[in-house]
């Protein structure tokens, strides 16, 4: 259709709305130049920023996956080592407990000996006292009955019997002297 | 002549002294005199000194040598 003919179509008598085609061609140039300029000066900037930010996104979502499987690895390095340090407490506690049973062991041991020295000593000391006192017992018998026999002896031994125990005493002395 | 001392417990017979001077002049080949001395703790017996030698028959002497036997 010719544009004189949609123009003269759409006069003021058949155009209630006053839409004119230079206007609405007008609109729409001035439409297209809206949408070219805010594709360069919002959509391509928005675009590019959305871009960037989901890059950096990514690359901190990368880096705290990073973070994390350190601090996983870390973690479970710091697990082995607590129960490696339990292990070796565990150890170290079980040897110095058969140290100190040992020891325990020996000092009874050498408690025992001791006591049993102690009491072989006594023994032998008791034994010895016995002794002494039963020599002491015996010396002070022995002691009394030669008093009590010189006693005797003194109010019993007559001259008759003084005589002969001289005549006794001559007769060994001479079998001396011929032995000589 | 030499000399010997004698002691006994009582005093000494002339036969005991005669007896002893006899014994002791045959010991040392010569005549001996002798000197009596009486000590009651003797007991019994004599106990002669010739010559720095002891000869002990006292009944004191016996006794103290059991003593020791039984020491």
């Amino acid at each position: 259709m010719s544009p004189f003919v949609i123009t003269t179509a759409l006069s003021a008598e058949n155009n209630p709305l006053s839409l004119d085609l230079w206007n609405i061609l007008f609109h729409m140039i001035n439409l297209v130049i809206l949408i070219v300029a805010l594709y360069f000066l919002l959509f391509k900037p928005t675009k590019k920023f959305m871009a960037k930010r989901k890059e950096e996104i990514v690359k901190i979502t990368r880096e705290n996956e990073e973070l994390q499987e350190s601090t996983k690895k870390i973690k479970e390095e710091y697990d082995d080592l607590i129960e490696k340090a339990k292990a070796e407490a565990a150890k170290a506690n079980e040897e110095a407990l058969k140290a100190a049973k040992s020891r325990a062991e020996a000092v009874e041991e050498e408690a025992r000996q001791k006591a049993k020295e102690i009491v072989e000593h006594a023994n032998q000391s008791v034994e010895a006292e016995k002794e002494r006192l039963a020599n002491d017992v015996k010396t002070q018998v022995s002691v009394i009955s030669v008093e009590i026999a010189k006693k005797v002896l003194s109010r019993e031994i007559t001259p008759e019997d003084d005589s002969a125990l001289i005549d006794q005493c001559l007769k060994e002395w001479k079998g001396e002297h011929e032995n000589d | 002549m030499k000399t010997i001392e004698v002691f006994s417990a009582r005093p000494l017979s002339a036969r005991d002294r005669e007896k002893i001077e006899i014994a002791f002049s045959q010991k040392v080949g010569q005549q001996v005199r002798a000197e009596y001395a009486v000590d009651p703790s003797l007991i019994g017996g004599i106990r002669v000194i010739c010559e720095d030698e002891i000869f002990d028959g006292t009944v004191s002497a016996e006794l103290e040598k059991i003593l020791q036997d039984l020491k």
